[in-house]
């Protein structure tokens, strides 16, 4: 009996750990994959939460032995290698050269990949609390659930600061296998599965030990299948997967896949040496701000006399920018170079320097993360360190020679910003659009401007360096970018447009998501740029999932509601949360283990206060809206305190519902658990798609309020379960 | 090519059909199907349906152009954006352009004009008359049909040019060559100037990538020089896929032998766009390469596109190697006589310097 409840214990423990370690492993290897903003992401969540209401939902009554949960934990990790090796061959099979997958090709390989062993987690829980339950435990339920999200907690820890320096993902998986088998091995008792663990083991290790050159050669197979040029070097860093390819005599360096800088290359960043020098910026001893994935613009400038601050997240990336520089140019000094690894977003809160320009080189905001370079508030945050005369440039993707609609939206959406905190502006037009934001309040006439730039250029004490490191550098190059009848057009298309990008209502990602939606030409460019499809839905899976449990019983059905508004509230307010975090502290990824072990940290809180005799009902809904009004201080204060509080007490309330309603009826219990553990994930999946289509972009941040409403409707069921 | 269906298939009626006009280059089938023959596309339409291009559509069983006169696109471009380089240098064209295309580029910088349907574009209905007029206001002498695939206003330009001609004004069409010879034949000798996208020396990248096919674009080219019509050829390179020196040393030596050794080529700079975005810009070591493969088969005027500043953008005298204009970025400084003679040597620059 001790010996069954500890195995039953390690086994709860283990897969609450190899779930939360799969989870991390397959968003990464996914957002290599695949282009890495919100969408993929929410992709990948609402499988993965589809994959395990559907798992629990079909653990209804079953008389399996123990040993079944024994294979189940010796199943996932070979299902998550499984899946890792899958996710390496898939480039290989399927190629799109220069082009990323479509929406659609993502969400079949994410379902590929993430159901099967998705599923297996969701289909153990009510297994694991029937089986507690048969051993006479009190409470079985909390305990199963106080486990799990234990296990998913260590999970989280074990995996930031262990797996992902020390391992890849194939010995992840391997190494997860490997505990699995000690944990099936002290239950198994017969010879021959001992025997058939052990050699699993050995052949385990084997591979672990030749791991890092198998993954070496698909993942440079797979690069040649899809990129140009040839793979020279991958890393991942605690942002993203790294890859160095050489394409004739050039070095190109992707993040997540995506193409972040090429060099040599002097030619695409002259319109902003252009734009620099046109203000009439002298170099030499000004103070110079930078962020972007660039090397060219720094020594530049550097060499022509300015100090440079370069903020950069990575430091591996710039290390590879810089090594392969300084093969290329070796004659370039470092000194005036300052690099700060830091959020820019981030640096420019805090920082107390000031400057004579800031050049901000983002890349597109594809995602919300890069979104938060092209806001209001940013610029705001950028005008605040420019010296009395000082400028502002930035850059942004533009039109060839017409704009549709989401195209024009989203330029207008950032340049209205713009314009709005640097009222005395110079706007280019074409394929990119230069910003140039002067601090002092003069009047621009372009053609003025022009003229004045390429009268004066001679006469500017930097001409000569800049003309020596940049081949046929002239002024009247700049002319190119202010042609009359395309600034006409687009000052045309902008007055049509008032809208402003801003962190709380992020315009500017959704228009230009909708617009690379509709180069890709998939169909959900439809589905996301109308709600209604997405309530649409919301509605058709709350009614087929009503369908699936009416024959339950009404209890089921009452507390299948309940859990989930509390999975609907918790995932869509921790997609709020961290999306007003990564707004003001920059790259949530790498604090993302951290949030994740929070949160899970929540739930065991949540969890073990239903070992008490007393539901507590009321004080729960309370204290989640304590968390959500917390949550919503967060977004106007900025105080990170209030961030991590609220969404541990998130977790915790939201949390606590799942093992005191699973109290309920101790007779039904694997039945519940079944209803339960769907119930959750099918809200958190409801969740995680109303919440970046439909809340986002209509209520912004203030979509918490509904949540809170939300919340407070949970209050009504207080009478009908206590 | 059969095409069965329209994704748009908005104007089926023959209410509608008054407000476009009849298509040149296409012939009945049975009454309500036809076969356009502008380009080598052939579609087969039954009413209701469009083509390829999705600029012309079958109403009851007669082919119309639904795109003529609705510009979608309008712009005054310095004559060097086409790029034509040797075509009145330092002026500016009126540029337009309408929906459409019959290509699929994945590459294509104006794929909001290409790959749109005419009624989901912003347009303006302007007469031939009026766009030579606007030309003549706006003292551009020459009118280019370019951005999307001009064939596909085939009968617009057909119209337009003839207009434009009485006022002495240029018109030249920047386009991929995928048009059929009886087409060609007609359209080409009224023109000015053209522009040939050579996309490739390769009919996979032609089937993969654009989704057309090499020969008739071959075809046309030689067509082009035969009409004696001014024409530049441009070839985008992009890395990997049309890059091979091999291909690029046939592309040189079939300009030279059907266009003669004077024709221009530019090799312009591929950036990341539309349905190509996760290749990196061409290197700029590449298209050097490209342009000494063309210039050692003996092409002489070879060039650098979409490089703003690069020597390669200037031209040269083929004779003694001065250069005779220069230009950074759209500006130009022509030191070529008015002549079209070289200032240095005397020798002829071939090209169109006046009107």
């Amino acid at each position: 009996m001790k010996h069954t409840r500890i195995f039953l214990y390690l086994s709860t423990f283990f897969i609450g750990i190899s779930a939360s370690i799969a989870q991390a492993i397959m968003i990464r290897e996914l957002l290599t994959l695949f282009r890495g903003n919100e969408l993929s992401i929410g992709i990948i969540m609402v499988l993965w939460f589809a994959g395990i209401a559907a798992g629990a939902a079909v653990s209804k009554k079953t008389t399996l032995h123990q040993s079944y949960i024994a294979y189940i934990i010796l199943l996932h990790p070979v299902m998550l290698l499984l899946s890792i090796v899958m996710l390496y061959c898939i480039p290989l099979v399927y190629t799109t050269y220069g082009s990323f997958y479509s929406l659609e090709a993502e969400l079949v390989i994410a379902l590929l990949c993430l159901f099967p062993q998705c599923f297996v987690v969701g289909y153990i829980f009510p297994l694991l609390v029937s089986t507690v339950s048969a051993l006479k435990i009190r409470y079985p339920g909390s305990i199963v659930f106080f486990l799990e999200s234990s296990g998913a907690c260590m999970g989280g820890i074990i995996f930031t600061f262990l797996f992902i320096q020390k391992f890849n993902p194939i010995s992840t998986a391997l190494i997860l296998f490997i505990a699995a088998s000690f944990i099936a091995f002290t239950h198994l008792q017969q010879r021959i599965k001992r025997v058939a663990i052990v050699t699993a083991i050995v052949l385990a290790a084997f591979i672990i030990v030749h791991s890092d050159a198998l993954e070496k050669k698909l993942l440079t197979l797979s690069f040649a299948a899809n990129h140009p040029g040839t793979l020279i070097e991958y890393r991942r860093t605690p942002y993203q997967m790294m890859f160095v390819a050489e394409l004739d005599n050039t070095i190109a360096l992707y993040g997540n896949s995506n193409l972040y800088a090429q060099f040599p290359d002097d030619y695409s960043v002259r319109p902003i040496i252009h734009a620099l020098i046109s203000t009439g910026s002298l170099l030499k001893n000004s103070n110079i701000l930078i962020s972007g994935d660039t090397a060219f613009l720094q020594y530049v400038f550097a060499y022509a006399g300015a100090s440079i601050d370069y903020v950069t997240v990575d430091p591996v990336m710039w290390n590879m920018l810089q090594q392969q520089f300084h093969i290329l140019y070796p004659d370039f000094s470092t000194e005036k170079i300052i690099v700060h690894y830091d959020d820019t977003r981030n640096y420019m809160k805090f920082a107390q320097k000031e400057y004579n320009a800031i050049i901000i080189l983002p890349p597109p905001p594809d995602s919300i993360l890069h979104n938060r370079l092209y806001t209001t508030e940013f610029f705001n945050d950028c005008k605040k360190h420019l010296s009395a005369n000082g400028v502002c440039i930035i850059q942004i993707e533009g039109f060839a020679n017409i704009m549709n609609t989401s195209l024009r939206r989203y330029v207008a959406s950032v340049v209205n910003s713009f314009r709005q905190v640097f009222p005395s502006s110079l706007i280019s037009s074409g394929d990119t659009i230069y910003c140039i934001g002067f601090n002092d309040n003069q009047k621009i006439n372009v053609s003025n401007y022009l003229s004045e730039y390429i009268n004066t250029f001679s006469k500017n004490p930097v001409a000569k360096t800049i003309q020596k490191f940049v081949p046929g550098f002239k002024p009247q190059e700049f002319q190119m970018y202010f042609q009359p009848s395309q600034l006409e057009y687009l000052d045309n298309q902008l007055k049509s447009e008032n809208i402003i990008n801003s962190d709380s209502l992020p315009k500017g990602y959704f228009e230009y998501l909708a617009n690379s939606l509709q180069q890709s030409g998939s169909f959900a460019q439809d589905v996301i740029s109308n709600p209604l499809y997405m309530i649409i839905i919301l509605i058709l899976t709350i009614c087929l999932s009503f369908l699936y449990f009416k024959s339950r019983g009404s209890q089921h059905i009452l507390f299948g509601i309940i859990i989930f508004i509390t999975g609907f509230i918790s995932m869509a307010a921790m997609l709020i949360a961290f999306i007003a975090y990564q707004n003001v502290y920059g790259v949530l990824y790498y604090k993302i283990a951290l949030c994740n072990a929070l949160f899970m940290s929540g739930l065991a809180i949540g969890s073990a206060t239903t070992f008490m005799q007393k539901d507590f009902f009321l004080t729960r809904i309370i204290l989640l809206v304590v968390a959500l009004l917390m949550l919503f201080y967060f977004t106007i204060s900025h105080n990170a305190i209030l961030f991590y509080v609220s969404i541990t007490l998130i977790a915790a309330t939201t949390g606590s519902f799942i093992p005191l309603l699973l109290k309920k009826l101790p007779d039904d219990i694997q039945l519940l658990a079944s209803t339960i553990n769907a119930s959750d994930h099918i809200g958190a999946l409801c969740g995680a798609l109303v919440t970046p289509f439909v809340l986002l972009p209509v209520f912004g941040m203030y979509s918490l309020w509904i949540l809170l409403i939300t919340g407070i409707i949970l209050a009504y069921f207080r009478k009908m379960i206590c | 090519m059969l095409v069965t269906g329209s994704l748009f298939p908005l104007f089926p009626g023959s209410i509608f059909a008054s407000n476009y006009r009849q298509a040149m280059h296409w012939k009945k089938i049975d009454a309500q199907t036809v076969e356009c023959n502008l380009c080598p596309n052939q579609c087969i339409l039954q009413s209701g349906n469009k083509g390829v291009c999705k600029a012309r559509q079958c109403i009851d069983g007669r082919l119309y152009s639904l795109v003529y006169g609705r510009i979608a696109a309008y712009h005054i471009d310095p004559i060097e954006k086409k790029p034509l380089y040797h075509f009145l240098p330092g002026n500016e064209a009126l540029s337009v352009a309408t929906a459409g295309c019959n290509f699929s580029c994945k590459f294509c910088q104006n794929w909001q004009l290409s790959q749109s349907h005419p009624e989901e574009l912003e347009s303006r209905y302007i007469t031939p008359e009026q766009l030579v007029n606007q030309a003549k206001q706006n003292k551009t002498p020459v009118i280019a049909f370019t951005y999307n695939e001009p064939s596909v206003q085939y009968e617009y330009i057909y119209d337009t040019v003839q207009i434009a001609k009485k006022y002495n004004i240029a018109c030249v069409i920047i386009s991929n060559g995928y048009l059929n010879k009886n087409a060609s034949q007609l359209l080409y000798p009224l023109l000015n100037a053209i522009k040939i996208d050579f996309k490739a020396y390769s009919q996979k990248f032609y089937s993969e990538i654009c989704g057309g096919n090499l020969s008739p674009v071959l075809a046309n080219i030689e067509l082009a020089k035969k009409n004696n019509v001014w024409l530049e050829l441009v070839n985008l390179v992009i890395p990997t896929l049309n890059d091979s020196p091999d291909d690029i040393k046939a592309m040189a030596r079939f300009i030279k032998t059907h266009c003669g050794s004077t024709t221009p080529l530019h090799f312009t700079r591929f950036y990341p766009i539309y349905k190509l975005k996760n290749i990196p810009p061409t290197p700029v070591s590449t298209l050097e390469h490209a342009r000494q493969i063309a210039l050692a088969e003996g092409l002489k005027y070879v060039y650098i596109g979409n490089v703003p500043g690069h020597t390669a953008n200037h031209t040269y005298c083929h004779n003694c190697g001065k250069p005779v204009i220069e230009r950074s970025g759209f500006y130009t400084t022509t030191h070529i006589r008015k002549s079209g003679k070289c200032p240095y040597c005397n020798t002829a620059i071939p090209g169109i310097w006046n009107l």
